[in-house]
């Protein structure tokens, strides 16, 4: 038998024990007609059993009614108490008059609230504005009857909480959904509850929603400070002098959705005091932990819609119902609630005052340590859709990334063709770039808004690197901006295509690029339009002779021009991270440390940087040496290495946190660059020969100042760079036939690995004296 | 007040009444067969005769009569319900070491007991579970202990939600939810059973 019948099933007999008229068959099939006839045949067997249980015992095997003195009211037969709230007791009579079951409810005489006449007046003026079926109709308002008596719509039903539990989530989250949207109609009157409660919400057979209890509703806006029901109360409500509004309800649909879906309450106390503790902390375990099968998705609803500040919790009652609906229909949810990432936050803290422990005590490196905080620092930071920033990795992301990255390839080499002048007419690009750009966007737009983000993002991505490609073409083929002057000024001139249509093309592709990014907060995009970024300033440089430059090997120049970039970037990267616009904030930092090697790597060739500060080592070079600028650019080369380690030392000290990525790009990138030179200068041989060895030297001394860096770079660039030494001074002497080299090379090599030996002994002596 | 009708029933089987004791075999003798049975499990149904523990259940209910407290079959079939778990539990420890003479123990009348046990002993050998009873207790043996229980509690010993309530700690709502529950996997059991 399907797990529904047994639901419908427990909901007969529910029925059936609460002594009331057994639930119609066919109404609990509703929704669910071909149900119906499993469901019949379990009810019979249902009565059979329960006849061989109850053989002989009492007759319905029911409570049998408590009899307890009812109040007689003209006009009605009061038949039974059904419950108290509000400030007031409701029972369950007949109307004579019209011969229907009704609820009346009245003044309770004992009631110490002091101004209940008033709430009860202000609630039976509420009820009378709706008309909504799912919120209990006022039918009749007796006002000076003493006490007064409101006469509501009867309902056959359980309270929420009662009926809850035995519910498929689904259902759980086609009630909340309709209570939400009768509560935001309440809104859309100007009428709040300010006491919902699973208590306040009945089901009826049809599981239909009923919201009782709109005593404590006033007016919106006016103070509604310390009244309700304490575990449902929002933490404004707990505090003089705070608004209160419709997030206030929103509030406590979001604390009864967390009850209907784990059965326990968020927030406890022994007393109330302890309760109110427990709200304003607004740090409830998860629904999961409570119940492991309630779905993340409406975990997140619940959560989202209760959170401490009302500016976080959903904007009304009918955006958190629009979410449990896209949770129906099989779509995902937006609500992202706060307390993931508090909840995170505040079970890794423990871990991270660990690690700094374990550093404080030497159990382990910084390095290790900083390797440690990273990671937890990224479990901490959102999971971005870009693959490159994912916490997790499926093959639908990697096929999505890879069809993206196969159609710049495709459409670059398409693009070079037409360079080459193997692609004629406009004709076919539109075919191939034009199309699918226009297709690629249209598609992911439409999946963009049913929440496949990550699709969406990888066609965007795709579209957009076909734009800049598909509209030079276009305006080459018609001739906007055309060449002007001698094709030599136009960086592809020869191909026919104009600097200023590259220009545009850029300028278009980045701000289109961006847009999206903006649009989808994705680091994937946020980089494409810095790489257009890069590419308008190059095709801007264009104009001032970028062609020759590079013909001409005048790299200083496009130094120096690319300097400003370099400054813009790293501003905008600064200014958006300090704006927690953190999507576009990290590719601009690594583009600017990326564009700063570069930099300043070019400024150096042919000794321009010493140039530049007007100062020239020539005269220490010997009077043999034919390139007067070597040692200048030698010298300036190794310097960049310094000044890259020191820049990386002051991001990763004082840079914000997303500079910490690009720092350790520079860490590793340093002493690469400072060793370089020298592996150059020794293979131009235009010094002398202890050049080689100073490089041998200084490769061995970089592998061992790893040690005291920490640093894994160094010791890998000076064993590459040792390597290198080794095969220049090889090639210098031309010992390439003698062995007596080889087995100098192996002694040492002997010799290092016995000192690595007995440095090995040593402190393994010194750990275990350190242990006894 | 003992409500009159089950009063004269039991006092009347008492004083060896056959029609009284049949009523109140009707009333009570079938379900509580089944309690005991479900209360023995199979590991002592193989070792002990449940008609037994009924039987001396009657009897010692027949002796203690005066100490019936409340006035309804509910406070009856409490009642009759702790003396059979006290039953089974007594038989359990001592079985294989005491040999029990139910009427003696009792404390009648020889004469009257010996009168009163043959009956007892003719009208439980006609207690049959049929079809019907043994199919529901395979069924009630196989669903979750936690609503064998409720089921138990509720149908058998008929006690209200509120009591049940208090035994469970829960309240008299979820305790009337579970029920509902409870008895839903009961027929779902049975159906498979069938």
């Amino acid at each position: 038998m399907s797990p529904e019948v047994e639901a419908l099933l427990t909901r007969y007999i529910a029925s059936r024990l609460a002594g009331d008229v057994p639930a119609d068959p066919e109404r609990l099939c509703a929704d669910r007609p071909d149900l119906l006839s499993d469901l019949r045949e379990c009810i019979r067997l249902f009565e059979r059993a329960d006849r061989t249980l109850s053989a002989g015992g009492s007759d319905d095997g029911m409570v049998p009614a408590r009899t307890e003195s009812l109040p007689a009211f003209e006009g009605f037969r009061v038949m039974e108490h059904l419950g108290r709230g509000g400030g007031g007791d409701v029972y369950k009579a007949e109307d004579l008059t019209l011969g229907r079951i009704v609820a009346v409810k009245i003044l309770r005489p004992d009631s110490p609230l002091r101004d209940t006449a008033a709430d009860f007046l202000r609630e039976a003026r509420s009820l009378a504005l709706f008309e909504d079926l799912r919120i209990v109709r006022l039918l009749e308002l007796r006002a000076r009857h003493d006490p007064p008596l409101l006469v509501m719509e009867y309902v056959d039903g359980f309270e929420l909480d009662v009926t809850g539990p035995s519910l498929e989530f689904a259902q759980r989250a086609r009630i909340m959904a309709e209570i939400a949207e009768a509560v935001h109609r309440a809104h859309q009157l100007g009428i709040e509850h300010r006491d919902l409660k699973p208590a306040n919400i009945l089901l009826d057979a049809r599981l239909q929603p009923k919201i009782l209890d709109f005593g404590l509703s006033r007016a919106a806006g006016s103070p509604g400070q310390g009244r309700g029901t304490p575990g449902y109360m929002a933490p404004e409500q707990l505090e003089a002098g705070r608004a209160i509004d419709v997030r206030t309800d929103v509030y406590a649909l979001g604390v009864v959705f967390y009850e209907l879906l784990c059965g326990s309450r968020p927030y406890r106390g022994d007393d109330v005091a302890a309760l109110v503790t427990a709200i304003r902390a607004g740090e409830p375990r998860l629904p999961v932990e409570v119940d492991p099968a309630v779905p993340e998705p409406l975990q997140a609803i619940a959560l989202k819609a209760m959170e401490r500040e009302p500016g976080e919790r959903y904007p009304s009652a009918q955006e958190m119902a629009a979410d449990l609906r896209r949770f129906l229909d099989g779509r995902p949810v937006l609500a992202r609630p706060t307390l993931y990432q508090s909840a995170l936050g505040r079970r890794l803290r423990p871990h991270l005052d660990q690690i700094r422990e374990w550093l404080r005590i030497r159990l382990i490196y910084p390095h290790e340590a900083d390797e440690l905080l990273a990671a937890y620092r990224r479990l901490e930071t959102r999971e971005d859709d870009w693959i490159v920033h994912s916490r997790v990795l499926s093959f639908s992301q990697i096929a999505l990334y890879l069809g993206a990255f196969l159609m710049v390839c495709g459409s670059l080499l398409y693009f070079n063709a037409y360079l080459l002048q193997a692609v004629a007419g406009l004709a076919r690009p539109i075919l191939v770039l034009g199309l699918p750009f226009v297709g690629l966007n249209v598609w992911a737009t439409m999946l963009f808004r049913r929440e496949r983000r990550a699709v969406a993002v990888a066609f965007y991505l795709a579209a957009a690197v076909l734009l800049p490609m598909f509209l030079i073409i276009f305006f080459r083929e018609s001739a906007l901006w055309p060449v002007s002057g001698q094709p030599e000024d136009h960086f592809f001139g020869d191909s026919g295509i104009a600097n200023r249509q590259l220009q545009v093309a850029a300028l278009l592709a980045g701000a289109w690029a961006f847009a999206l990014a903006r649009r989808t907060r994705t680091i994937a995009l946020s980089a494409v339009s810095v790489a257009f970024v890069v590419l308008f300033h190059l095709s801007l440089l264009a104009d001032f002779g970028l062609r020759r430059w590079l013909e001409e090997g005048t790299w200083d120049r496009l130094a120096l021009h690319l300097a400003p970039l370099v400054g813009a970037v790293a501003a905008a990267g600064w200014l958006f991270e300090r704006h927690g616009q953190t999507w576009f904030a990290r590719a601009a930092h690594y583009t600017g440390a990326g564009l700063f090697v570069l930099t300043i790597e070019l400024l150096a060739l042919n000794g321009k940087t010493f140039q530049y500060l007007g100062i020239t080592l020539a005269p220490l070079q010997p009077a043999n040496v034919q390139d007067p600028l070597l040692l200048d650019t030698l010298v300036a080369m190794s310097l960049n290495g310094v000044a890259i380690y020191c820049i990386a030392w002051l991001l990763e000290r004082f840079g914000l946190p997303l500079l910490r990525g690009p720092a350790r790009l520079l860490f590793a990138i340093a002493p690469f660059t400072t060793l370089e030179p020298l592996a150059w200068l020794c293979k131009t041989g235009e010094y002398s020969s202890r050049f080689h060895w100073l490089f041998l030297a200084l490769a061995l001394l970089t592998a061992f100042l790893s040690r005291f860096r920490q640093r894994k770079s160094f010791y890998y660039a000076g064993l590459t760079n040792t390597a290198a030494a080794l095969l220049l001074i090889t090639d210098r002497y031309d010992w390439y036939d003698r062995p007596a080299w080889a087995m100098v090379i192996v002694g040492v090599s002997l010799l290092v690995l016995v000192l690595g030996f007995g440095l090995d002994t040593s402190e393994r002596r010194r750990r275990s004296a350190m242990r006894e | 007040m003992m409500d009159d009708r089950l009063t004269r029933t039991l006092e009347d089987a008492r004083a060896g009444s056959p029609d009284a004791l049949d009523l109140l075999f009707r009333q009570a003798a079938g379900r509580l067969l089944a309690l005991i049975r479900l209360r023995m499990g199979p590991r002592l149904r193989d070792r002990l005769e449940s008609r037994d523990i009924l039987q001396s259940t009657l009897l010692k209910a027949f002796d203690r009569f005066d100490q019936l407290r409340g006035g309804d079959s509910q406070a009856l079939m409490g009642w009759l319900v702790r003396i059979a778990e006290n039953e089974i539990r007594d038989q359990a420890e001592f079985h294989g070491r005491r040999c029990r003479d139910a009427a003696k123990e009792a404390g009648l009348d020889e004469n009257a007991a010996a009168g009163l046990a043959a009956q007892l002993r003719s009208q439980v050998s006609r207690l049959i579970l049929d079809e019907d009873a043994l199919r529901l207790e395979q069924a009630m043996e196989a669903i979750d202990p936690h609503y064998r229980e409720i089921i138990l509690l509720r149908k058998f010993e008929e006690l209200d939600f509120e009591t049940i309530g208090a035994r469970l700690e829960k309240s008299p709502d979820a305790c009337r939810m579970l029920l509902a529950r409870a008895l839903a996997a009961l027929t779902v059991k049975l159906k498979e059973l069938s």
